[in-house]
């Protein structure tokens, strides 16, 4: 691309200026603009700077130079000197110029990117063009020259200079702001391009009159770094300062008046003869040694007939005598006056600006063709204005500002106003592109003209355009200057009218330009709604009333804007708009979110999503709100599902949502929608969907320069990696996004964030920040009236003060953060702070009332059950229901004891064991006289374990023991079990099946009969024999099958004898899944134990228990000794021995 | 149906019922439980056959055991579930028994 600056002289060209003869090349031009300037006097010092400054440029050591003076000190002459030197190093046959030259302006201060603008279409010819086709070939040609001709820098290129975009290239999807950074992306990538080909000399003059685009521009670009083989020249007036911290290769070069010697030395270079000391004296004392004044001067000496006064040493003797002219003003009114027939063109010419073209002056003109062109000529010869090209064609240029200003303001105030007008009705009547590339410029003249009603239609054109390219400081310029006007005419309804057209857009690009919470931005809008009210346009009034709350909203001044979606729903409700129902309803729906309303939320949100949700309708609404409600209002139904106890529905429902913001293809409404998603995600618990959405919004925000979603991006990424545990990345993260989430001026959602905050630092057991963090939280919550995350900052809080150690503290938090999510219907904030209220009633021994609290809770939800927070309540209720459980086993096991007889002595004495297994078995033990002679023993085994084994295992003993047994003689074994079979039946019975052995001993005879149903047999230890007596049974397993017969057996017992009925809970033992002990084994056992007498019982559990391995069994052991006494009858001893 | 290791409280148990009432319900009436491979058979199996029998006899089927190991075969003789469960120390035989 050879945007090789052929107008890089004096010469530029601003969009009013007429087309370039082709035939000058770049060089030519350069050159004889030299050739034109005055000579230079007293700046060698800064030449020789300027000089070095490019040598070390070109070795590649970039280079930036402010040159700082006043007006008229020679800023630019220094810099035409500087081309000069550079443009004398090109060599033979070099095309491209190697000086790129913006200027800057006092009547495009406020259109974005003007110097750029202006240097690339001039040097690009476009206007010797008529076709955009053709003019976008010429970008295209140049841009491949420098291998940047891709279809997407193309886009960028023929956006930036205004140029259609053809078929077949890429469209621009990019908001303001994004394509305002890509166009400064293209913009440095062709600089860079140029200076890698050959050093080059980058030169901006007038900075002073800038535009703020080009500013930031030139900030970016200053900023980034040292440039290679550039050498960047800044001019400026002292009273502008740069934004841009000083940089090591920066030099300022502040331009100092001449002293009276070089004043001298400039007279004589510049006047025919040499001057008296005198007329020098007056010249440096009246000019103050400013060159300008003092060339201008000069020429006047050397040819006082521009004053009417004839010529030679007379004259210039006279001068003395009559002194000089005063000011600059007069001096340069002086000469014109003196030199043309016509003062009209002069002054025309200086009304149009500094740079005008000639087509444009002659539009404008009263005065012939042959006259205006006989005029300008003089005006050039008298170098008060610097030609390029020949009439028609041709372009001129003020040889300085301070003339054409002199010149301008030297008009009286009706003429000035005359000319404005006609201006400006040239321009918009014979220049319709000019008209819509500048409206600023036709404002310009229309307001100088008089003509407030047309200037102020073209400042709110012109601010409205800058608005569509992100220029927001330009916007603010326009707007505001439009708004005087209109603030200056008398009051009526159309001045209100028009003082509305302008607050709406000016209140969007203050928030843009200044923030959210900028304070230009309410009065803005306090006054627009003011307006509204007072003429009624519908929409219009509607577009105020959402302006004006979505300045409250992103406030946080949640009490404020509930009564103003209440306002806007009734307005609306008298209109038969779906499309304003639409955006009203959601006013009302984000109101009551935020307040803590979560079932109005969802009934406005669904309400919309039903009925008036339309693609075409939320499309159109988008460009006034910036987000599309159809998505919008989702986003806020599927959160406030959340907090209604549907998490599922919510999941599904965010999902769908992220898909149709897909589907609308607006960047802004995909960030809000995903912005909401990791929001329902982080609520969720769902740690790594809530980052991955956040990865997604961050990604977007960096390219659209969304500084807002990228700043909730941050926190939700944060908050993801907080919910998987990475405090170390987590929490710096999270500060880095809160830090940038405020500095965007917001305090929406703060209460949330904060919450996170608070939460991430419980878990780093940084409680002091954790205080601070929820206190604020709570502050704002309770100034801004922004209640939905009120509930969980308290139960955060009570977690603080447990952790703290402080119980009392933590159930009080508890208990509010229950309340609070009670109030709110907030099933979900409301089960997991029962959860926490659970969990220490669970360490305060208090598990039956957290379990009966939380199953309250839990028992709401009808779906939702994999989310995590009811995936934990379930396991808290388990652990809590074991808990109860193990409580009711602990009194089984105490009930199942307390129905054993304590152990007796006496004629028969009696002990047990009975241990029950780890589950509870359904062994009992028990034995009574029956009458005084009869001693009923016995043992039951009900199959199974746990309370219901148990239970009725007690209740059969029971029966027993009772008697209870109608119609059966109780001391007889075999009546008995055939009784009990039929009394437990299993089919009655949960299916249970049970072993008995039931034996009774007369002591007056020493029989002992006993009969068994399924049990193994007792053993009788007999003194005086070695081997154990087996006392088996033949009868079927009972509660199987009825009417069985359980045939009894009998044995006289030898006093002394030992009787040992026990469960298959001693025997049947496992270990790894073996069998390590059988009954064989065990009677084995019992027989050797019981020769040696001693504590056979204990010793028996101690062997069962080694062999199983463990001190807990794996079922119950139960086991009764019975020892026959000598007595009368029966004198032997019951020693075992 | 094979059976193998041991059938006690628990897993095992369960396992042993489930199964056989799947054959029930699947229509099978004719069983044949091998348990020559079982070392030990404590009361909850026990419960588990006796849980089996009538839901079976309802349906006209029956159950039958073969080859019990000693310890299974005590556990039926305490229980007199040889009374009610036909033994068999051949496969054949008790495969012909029912026809």
């Amino acid at each position: 691309m050879t945007f090789e600056g052929k107008e890089s002289s004096r010469y530029s060209k601003s969009p009013l200026s007429g087309p370039v003869p082709e035939t000058r090349g770049a060089v030519d031009d350069e050159k004889s603009a030299i050739a034109r300037v005055a000579p230079l006097t007293g700046r060698d010092t800064e030449v020789n700077l300027l000089k070095d400054r490019w040598e070390q440029a070109n070795e590649g050591m970039g280079q930036v130079v402010l040159l700082i003076g006043e007006a008229g000190l020679g800023k630019s002459r220094l810099v035409h000197t500087l081309k000069e030197h550079v443009l004398g190093q090109m060599v033979e046959g070099e095309v491209d110029s190697p000086v790129i030259e913006w200027r800057c302006s006092p009547h495009f201060q406020n259109t974005g990117l003007h110097p750029a603008i202006d240097f690339y279409q001039r040097a690009l010819d476009f206007d010797l063009e008529k076709s955009a086709e053709a003019q976008f070939d010429r970008l295209f040609s140049r841009l491949e020259a420098y291998d940047l001709a891709r279809p997407e820098t193309l886009s960028l290129w023929a956006s930036l200079l205004g140029l259609p975009i053809p078929d077949g290239f890429p469209p621009l999807s990019l908001s303001p702001t994004r394509l305002r950074e890509e166009t400064f992306r293209i913009m440095r990538e062709w600089l860079h391009t140029r200076a890698f080909r050959r050093p080059i000399l980058f030169i901006v003059e007038d900075l002073h009159w800038v535009d703020a685009s080009t500013l930031e521009f030139l900030a970016q670009f200053l900023t980034e770094g040292l440039h290679d083989r550039i050498l960047t020249v800044l001019t400026f007036r002292p009273e502008f300062k740069t934004p841009w911290p000083a940089v090591a290769h920066q030099t300022s070069l502040a331009l100092n008046r001449l002293t009276r010697r070089q004043v001298g030395e400039l007279l004589a270079k510049s006047a025919v003869a040499s001057l008296p000391q005198k007329l020098i004296d007056q010249i440096h004392e009246r000019t103050g040694g400013v060159p300008l004044f003092i060339e201008e001067l000069a020429r006047l000496v050397r040819e006082p007939r521009q004053l009417n006064r004839g010529g030679g040493e007379n004259t210039r003797c006279e001068l003395l005598d009559h002194g000089l002219p005063g000011t600059l003003r007069d001096l340069v009114v002086a000469r014109v006056d003196g030199m043309t027939s016509n003062p009209e063109v002069a002054q025309l010419a200086a009304t149009l600006g500094n740079e005008f073209a000639y087509e444009v002056l002659a539009a404008v003109t009263t005065v012939s063709e042959a006259t205006l062109q006989v005029e300008l000529a003089t005006l050039v010869r008298s170098e008060i204005l610097y030609q390029k090209g020949i009439p028609p064609r041709s372009t001129y240029m003020f040889k300085h500002a301070l003339l054409e200003g002199a010149l301008h303001d030297a008009l009286a105030a009706e003429k000035r106003q005359q000319f404005h007008r006609q201006i400006a009705d040239a321009l918009e009547s014979r220049f319709p592109d000019t008209a819509q590339a500048l409206p600023e410029l036709l404002a310009h003249h229309f307001t100088e003209a008089g003509m407030v009603e047309r200037g102020i239609s073209y400042w709110l054109k012109a601010g409205l355009r800058c608005l569509e390219r992100s220029a927001n400081v330009e916007a603010i310029g326009h707007l505001t200057k439009g708004l005087a006007l209109v603030r200056a005419l008398p009051e009526s309804p159309e001045r209100d009218a028009q003082e509305l057209q302008f607050l709406n857009p000016l209140g969007t690009t203050y928030i843009a330009a200044r923030g959210y919470a900028s304070r230009e931005v309410g009065p803005v809008f306090i006054r627009a709604r003011e307006l509204a009210e007072r003429i009624g346009q519908p929409a219009q009034r509607f577009v105020v009333m959402r302006g004006n709350f979505a300045w409250h909203v992103v406030r946080g001044d949640f009490k404020l804007c509930e009564d103003l979606a209440t306002e806007a729903l009734q307005f609306v409700g008298t209109l038969n708009d779906p499309g304003m129902m639409m955006e009203a309803l959601f006013l009302q729906g984000l109101t009551k979110f935020y307040r803590g309303d979560f079932a109005g939320a969802r009934d406005h949100c669904s309400l919309a999503v039903a009925d008036f949700d339309d693609r075409n309708r939320t499309k159109f609404w988008a460009t006034h709100t910036g987000e599309d409600s159809g998505a919008t209002h989702r986003c806020y139904l599927a959160l406030a599902l959340w907090h209604l106890g549907y998490p599922d529905g919510a999941l599904q429902l965010s999902r769908e949502t992220i898909a149709l913001a897909r589907t609308i293809g607006h960047p802004f409404t995909m960030e809000y929608a995903l912005h909401h998603a990791s929001w329902l995600r982080q609520h969720c618990q769902l740690g790594e969907e809530a980052q991955a959405g956040a990865v997604e919004q961050i990604e977007i925000a960096t390219e659209q320069r969304f500084d807002f979603w990228h700043a909730t991006g941050t926190l939700y990424r944060a908050g993801g990696l907080l919910l998987q545990g990475n405090l170390g990345e987590g929490l710096p993260l999270l500060c880095s996004g809160l830090e940038s989430y405020r500095a965007t001026g917001a305090e929406l959602g703060l209460p949330y964030y904060l919450s996170l905050l608070g939460d991430g630092y419980i878990r780093a057991g940084r409680f002091e920040d954790a205080h601070r963090a929820l206190a604020e939280a709570l502050d704002i919550a309770d100034k801004n009236d922004d209640r939905f995350q009120e509930a969980e900052l308290y139960r955060l809080l009570g977690e603080l003060h447990l952790a703290e150690t402080d119980d009392q503290g933590a159930e009080d938090c508890f208990r509010k953060a229950i309340e609070i999510a009670r109030r709110q219907q907030s099933r979900a904030w409301e089960l997991r702070a029962t959860m926490s209220l659970a969990r220490l009633w669970q360490r305060q021994d208090c598990g039956n009332e957290a379990r009966d609290a939380l199953a309250a809770v839990y028992g709401t939800y009808t779906e939702g059950f994999t989310m995590p927070d009811l995936v934990e309540a379930k396991a808290l209720l388990e652990t809590l229901g074991n808990e109860r459980m193990r409580d009711d086993f602990a009194a089984g096991v105490e009930y199942v004891l307390g129905c054993i007889p304590p152990p007796m002595d006496g004629p028969v004495s009696i002990d047990w064991r009975y241990v029950p297994s780890s589950n509870l078995g359904g062994d009992s033990i028990g034995y009574h006289w029956i009458d005084d002679d009869h001693l009923a023993l016995h043992l039951i085994d009900v199959m199974g374990h746990g309370l219901d084994s148990a239970l009725l295992s007690v209740t059969i003993t029971n029966v027993l023991r009772s008697g209870s047994l109608m119609g059966t003689d109780m001391r007889r074994p075999d009546q008995v079990l055939a009784k009990l079979n039929d009394a437990f039946p299993s089919s009655r019975h949960g299916q249970k099946f049970f072993t008995a052995w039931y034996g009774v001993y007369n002591r007056s005879s020493g029989l002992l009969t006993w009969s068994g149903g399924g049990h193994h047999p007792s053993i009788l230890l007999s003194p005086g024999t070695r081997d154990p007596i087996l006392l088996p049974s033949s009868g079927m397993v009972m509660g199987f099958m009825s009417e069985q017969e359980y045939p009894a057996k009998s044995y006289v017992v030898a006093a002394g004898a030992r009787l040992l009925i026990f469960s298959d809970g001693v025997f049947e033992i496992l270990r790894d899944g073996e069998a390590v002990w059988d009954m064989d084994a065990c009677i084995e056992y019992i027989a050797k134990q019981g020769l040696r007498g001693g504590a056979l019982m204990d010793e028996l559990l101690a062997h069962v228990r080694t062999l199983h391995g463990s001190h807990e069994l794996a079922d119950d052991f139960s086991i009764l000794e019975a020892c026959f006494r000598l007595d009368a009858q029966n004198p032997n001893p019951c020693d075992g021995g | 149906m094979d059976l193998r290791g041991n059938i006690g409280l628990g897993a095992a148990s369960l396992t042993l019922r489930r199964t056989i009432h799947d054959l029930i319900d699947s229509g099978r009436t004719k069983i044949i439980l091998n348990f020559s491979q079982v070392e030990l058979m404590d009361s909850a199996g026990v419960g588990e056959l006796i849980s089996a029998y009538l839901p079976m006899k309802t349906k006209g089927g029956e159950i039958k055991f073969l080859n019990p190991t000693k310890n299974v075969h005590r556990v039926m003789q305490i229980t007199q579930l040889d009374k009610v469960f036909k033994v068999y120390t051949d496969e054949q035989v008790a495969i012909q028994s029912f026809s």
